[in-house]
């Protein structure tokens, strides 16, 4: 379904180029159909919305990322930033980007969040460490997470939501930092996707695509379903919960449909969860809070 | 009289990782509880839909819980739902969309209104001046491949294959 409607806007966009074009046309007389160069408007949709290379995804992704960081602090733990980086480096190299620069971080705020960006970038905050219980339910949440930056789910969504503009700019002049103009668009874009959140299906994706990543590293891939588990169990007025709520599925919904993949699950359900190891982690943060 | 009153203290203080770890929890289908975390496990008993149970530790897919007869045995994870059951809502998980939905914090906009005390929100990050040199400081805690396979490795976990699951028809 997702396919599709990619595949509809791949094939939408340059025929409203071409619509413009006509109305454009319309003012002019003696209207040349043959003029029109039908070459390079295709073009300019395909580079618009082709395949961005790793160094202009990882530019893209630092301006996205500095959107999350100038919202809310790092977490000033060394510590715990190395033990997120080392479980998730880990988790990463199970995925078809494992050569990716992987940077995760703690983000220094009570609510229960994940977030990641174009390039390899995952966020945790604190609140959501503190709900944790194993480190193979962080496993399944940073797996998850990668599953976005796998799956480029942020690219395609700020490509298709961003208004056209922005999209052509980025396929023909390339992301530079220096354009200031371009980087400018570039965080407002992500500042709209980041507040709205993603498609649905990609949150579903990611959850079925992270279980099975969990598994690769080793971890109980039960691990992100009993996450999911301790979200459905809280109150749904948590405010800690208000802007995870507004920018994915529920819960309960998204535990719905992994649990149709659960006994293909089983065989891995006796790999570590890790308990003492995560907890020995995150006693200091435990203690603060 | 300050041992008495520091005895209960340290108990609380070393115990309450464990016990915050027992939750409350809601059978949502009729369900069978087993002596053990296995399919073929023997069978010790019956739990009706929306039985409260108390939850007290996982194993894979399998929750161990109590439930009111003070009865203990495994439960399959999709069998329950943490929570008192208001959010429980079946298996599609409409009870829970719905109560949602009336909070009036989804919707179409995915603007979050904020009442009381207010954590990080759409409008945090819509206001947000990027930070470019928070993202500078990310590069000081970055792990290289061969220091994760290692932290890995200390604690006994293994690479599998394991190919990607289909969505769910």
């Amino acid at each position: 379904m997702r396919k599709d409607t990619r595949l509809t806007i791949r094939l939408l966009l340059p025929l409203s180029l071409l619509l413009g074009l006509f109305s454009l046309s319309a003012c002019v007389k003696d209207l040349d159909l043959e003029r029109i160069d039908l070459g390079q408007v295709l073009n300019t949709a395909q580079q618009a919305f082709g395949e961005v290379d790793v160094q202009q995804e990882t530019l893209i992704g630092k301006e996205a990322v500095s959107v999350l960081l100038g919202a809310v602090p790092l977490l000033e733990n060394d510590p715990l930033q190395r033990y997120v980086n080392q479980v998730g480096h880990w988790v990463a190299l199970h995925t078809e980007r494992s050569d990716l620069a992987w940077k995760f971080a703690v983000l220094d705020s009570p609510d229960i969040n994940a977030f990641a960006a174009p390039g390899g970038y995952i966020l945790i905050t604190k609140g959501l460490l503190l709900k944790l219980q194993s480190e193979a339910e962080l496993a399944g949440v940073l797996a998850h997470e990668t599953v976005h930056v796998v799956r480029k789910h942020h690219l395609a969504a700020v490509q298709q939501g961003a208004r056209l503009d922005l999209a052509v700019q980025l396929g023909r002049a390339g992301v530079d930092e220096k354009h200031e103009e371009t980087m400018e668009k570039l965080s407002r874009g992500f500042k709209e996707l980041y507040a709205r959140g993603l498609d649905k299906n990609d949150e579903f994706e990611a959850d079925r695509m992270g279980v099975v990543i969990a598994a690769r590293a080793g971890y109980d891939p039960y691990g992100l379903p009993a996450v999911l588990q301790t979200l459905a169990g809280m109150s749904p007025d948590d405010t800690s919960l208000a802007f995870l709520f507004s920018t994915h599925p529920a819960p309960a919904r998204r535990l719905s449909l992994l649990e149709r993949l659960y006994d293909r699950l089983d065989p891995y359900a006796r790999q570590p969860q890790l308990q003492q190891r995560f907890e020995q982690q995150i006693a200091s943060l435990r203690s603060r809070s | 009289m300050m041992r008495r009153l520091l005895l209960p203290l340290l108990f609380a203080l070393f115990l309450s990782p464990l016990q915050a770890q027992e939750q409350g929890a809601t059978v949502l289908l009729d369900s069978l509880l087993r002596a053990e975390p296995y399919i073929d496990a023997e069978v010790i008993g019956k739990l009706k839909a929306r039985a409260p149970v108390t939850v007290v530790e996982r194993s894979g897919g399998w929750y161990q819980v109590r439930d009111s007869r003070n009865r203990s045995g495994w439960l399959r994870m999709s069998a329950i739902r943490l929570g008192d059951g208001s959010s429980a809502g079946g298996d599609s998980g409409i009870g829970q969309t719905l109560r949602f939905l009336s909070t009036g914090r989804s919707g179409a906009s995915g603007v979050t209104v904020a009442t009381g005390i207010r954590g990080l929100d759409a409008a945090d990050v819509a206001n947000a001046i990027p930070d470019h040199e928070a993202v500078r400081k990310l590069d000081r805690h970055r792990t290289s491949a061969a220091e994760a396979q290692r932290f890995a490795r200390s604690a006994g976990l293994r690479s599998h294959q394991f190919d990607y699951l289909k969505e769910p028809q």
